[in-house]
Formats: C-alpha cells, structure tokens, sequence
C-alpha cells in the first residue's frame, strides 16, 4: 500500500487533493445552479406564453446537448468571447470552465424541479392568493415557496448527485481533479485497477453519504406530515 | 467567433461520419443494457438476501461511478490482465469501440436495473392474483401480465436514461473513440475555428435527443392505444 501513502513516493496526498477539487467544484456548481435554478423555475411557471417559450427553448438547449461539449465550447470560446466583447484579456482555467457549464445546464434542471411542484399546487391557491390582492413576488414567498421547498428536496439531491459525478468530465480539459490524478497515478504506476476502482470508490461513497444524510433529512423536513400508506 | 458555413460545408463529411460512429454505438449498448438489467433487477426484488445484496452492490457501483471512470477501467484495466491479454478476450478489448461500447452498457444497466425494479414492484398486486385466478402459469403470469405492464409503467423513465446514455457516449474520445464530440474537437484543432465545429456537434445531439424524445412519443401512444 506504498502506492497510497502521503508524501513524494505515494499518491495519497495527489488523490486526496484531487477529491478536493472535485467536491469544490461540485458543491459551487450546485449551489449557483440552485439560486439560478429556483429564479428560472419561478419564471418558467407563468403562463405568459413568451415566458414559456423562452423557459422552452433554454430548456432543450441545456438538456439536449452534451454537458461535456458545453465544457469545451465554454473552454474555447469564453476567452475570445471576452476578448471582443468587453476587451478583456483573461485566461479561462478549466475550472472556471466547467462551472459555468455544469451551472448552465443543471440550473435547467433544478428549474424544472422547481416547476414541476409548483404546478402541482392547487389552482384555488393561487386564484386565492391573487383575489387577496398578493403581488406576484409575495404569492411566492408566502404561499407557493413554504410548500413546494419539501417536495423539491428529492428532486435537488438527485441534481446534486448528478453534478457530482458530472464534474469527473472537467478532467477533460485539464482540471487536476480526483480523475486525473487517479489517470496519472494509473498510468505512472501501472496499476490502473487500484486507483480507478478507488476514484470510483470516492463517488460511490460520497453518493452513500447523500442517500444517507437525504434520508434523514426527508424523515426530518416532513416530520409534522404523514404520507398515505404510511400507517 | 461567429458561424463560418463554407469551413462548416468542409468539415461536414467527418462531422457526419463521427455521428455515424456515435450513433451505431448506442443501439447495443442499449440491447445488452436491458438483457443485464432484466436478470438483475429480478434478483434485486428476490426474497434471496444473497442474491438481493449482490444486485444491490452492483446497481450501486455502476450508478455511483461516474461514467468516464468505467470508460478508463475497462480501456485501461482490462488490457493489464494476463486472462484478458492471452485469450481471445483480448480481440474484444483491443478497440477503443467495444471498450466503450461495454463501460457505457454496465453504466447504463446501473440505471435501467432501477427503473425495472421500481417498474416491477408497482404493477398492481390485483393484476398478479387476477392472473392467478385464471391459472397462468408462473412464466405466462411473467411474460403475459408482469412485463408489459411494466413496459408502460417505466417508459418514461427509462427515456430519460436513453437520453443521458446519448449524451454520455460524448465521452468515448477520451479512450480514443472517433466518435461526434471527438471528431468536432479535433476540427478545432484543426482549422482554428473553437466555435463552427462545436455549434455543429451540438446541432447534432440536439437533434438525436428529439428524435428519441418523438420516438418515445409514438411508443408511449402505441402502448397505450387501449387504455
């Protein structure tokens, strides 16, 4: 187990740093993609039929395409994009790159979450809400938002889950994260089973973590109601 | 940074023949996936705890495990094994295609044993005991009474999974699969352009993503025309 130990003869500390890359860039890609995505579910629930249309459109382009290509179209052409645009000269690091991109396309789908719920609410509520005299921003926060936060919850951890093991592919363009480090410990070592199985080991454990604390947290959220079937 | 169409006229015939390889990779991925899953997903929902815990540990490896890991395992893993080198095993690993061609089918299984599962356990227990009362016979209950009704429970999940192995095998160029994405890069590299071959590679998968979405479509009326 020399392989693994810490220091210049193991790849521990190499493994360890990576594992903390990969979770940075995770927890900060899930966190925007839930502030953009809860902003964009709001919007995406009018009945405004340009607001549908937009929420559409973005919709099929975030989750019709590849996330791995937006990475690299963002890794490419951002620069360039900022070089015309704004005349600024700055260098896109690969993890800047894959967080725009992982933020682009799972906003998508934290909004869609967002809107799936609150579609559910009943029409009586918002009709109610409205004949009161509620503007828009207050029928959210008041009414439909106390409601639909717990049913989301599944919906966010499932996203969460799914950007996690998406930021693997930011390796891609040359993030020094957990899988290039296990890459580069596999192929100097030889030894590719070891650190692939181990690599993988990380992200299965980290997804038994979720499913783990996500259990505890539904029992807790959704303690004052009972469910059918459920005594 | 703007759309160039004569470069994109040029480079049509290799973007083309890129999708080509990203499209015939997915039909047996998506056969073997579901001749995996079936066997699993029963096992899964067995009274065994043997056989209910394996399942289980395999549907967590392949879930949790992100998709570009399984790719590295078997392109890189398989080739170092001495039963995989000396036999004719290796005629199967030896291209960079049947590599990912197996990762992605494991990947995808993970999922697909889920669906099944989820699909088996809540076809309605009044339909079990009906086909009882009519002696069916255990397979017959399977095939005749189980299995289709489960068809129509997971079919919109299971799109969903169709669609995300689509977009996953965008990852093949990593262990040297020509495949669309890989091909579109390589064009960038090529000619300069980061911006007309990309546009073009993601016209492509969108479009792949709509047909599936419309063939999922047809299939849902077609399993539902009686309902």
């Amino acid at each position: 187990m020399g392989l693994l130990s810490f220091g210049d003869l193991g790849y521990g500390d190499e493994l360890l740093a990576g594992t903390a890359v990969t979770l940075w860039l995770a927890i900060l890609s899930s966190a925007l993609a839930l502030a953009f995505g809860v902003v964009i579910g709001i919007f995406a629930t009018g009945r405004k039929l340009l607001r549908r249309w937009l929420w559409r459109s973005y919709a099929s382009i975030a989750m019709g395409v590849p996330t791995i290509l937006y990475v690299f179209f963002i890794y490419y052409n951002a620069p360039i994009f900022l070089k015309k645009s704004f005349d600024l000269r700055v260098d896109v690091s690969p993890f800047v790159a894959g967080l725009t991109a992982l933020t682009f396309v799972y906003s998508a789908y934290v909004a869609e979450v967002v809107r799936g719920a609150a579609i559910n609410v009943p029409r009586g509520q918002w009709e109610a809400a409205q004949v009161l005299g509620l503007s828009r921003f207050t029928i959210w926060r008041l009414v439909i938002l106390p409601q639909i936060w717990r049913l989301s919850v599944p919906g966010i951890v499932n996203v969460w889950m799914t950007v996690l093991k998406d930021t693997a592919l930011v390796s891609l363009v040359g993030l020094t994260d957990l899988i290039r480090m296990a890459e580069v410990a596999a192929a100097v070592s030889k030894m590719p089973f070891l650190f692939f199985i181990l690599a993988a080991m990380v992200f299965i454990v980290l997804s038994a973590a979720t499913m783990f604390g996500t259990k505890h947290l539904e029992a807790w959220i959704n303690r004052g109601y009972a469910r059918a079937g459920e005594r | 940074m703007e759309f160039d169409l004569p470069l994109a006229w040029r480079i049509l015939p290799q973007i083309l023949e890129g999708t080509v390889t990203t499209l015939l990779m997915i039909p047996p991925i998506l056969i073997l996936a579901l001749a995996i899953s079936v066997p699993i997903s029963l096992a899964r929902l067995s009274a065994r705890p043997l056989l209910a815990n394996a399942a289980w540990l395999f549907t967590m490896f392949f879930r949790g495990a992100p998709a570009l890991i399984l790719l590295y395992l078997v392109y890189n893993g398989m080739g170092t094994l001495g039963i995989v080198r000396d036999t004719f095993l290796w005629r199967v690993f030896d291209s960079p295609f049947n590599c990912a061609v197996i990762a992605l089918t494991f990947n995808h299984a993970g999922y697909v044993t889920e669906i099944l599962r989820g699909a088996f356990r809540t076809v309605p227990s009044g339909l079990h005991d009906a086909a009882c009362a009519l002696a069916l016979t255990r397979p017959q209950r399977f095939f005749l009474v189980v299995i289709p009704t489960a068809m129509r429970l997971g079919l919109s999940p299971y799109m969903n999974e169709v669609i995300l192995l689509a977009k996953t095998t965008a990852l093949v160029g990593a262990i040297t699969v020509s495949d669309l994405m890989a091909v579109a890069n390589a064009k960038v590299a090529a000619t300069f352009d980061p911006f007309t071959p990309l546009v073009m590679a993601a016209a492509i998968y969108w479009s792949i993503v709509q047909f599936i979405l419309f063939g999922f479509a047809r299939l849902e009326t077609h399993l539902n025309r009686h309902l």
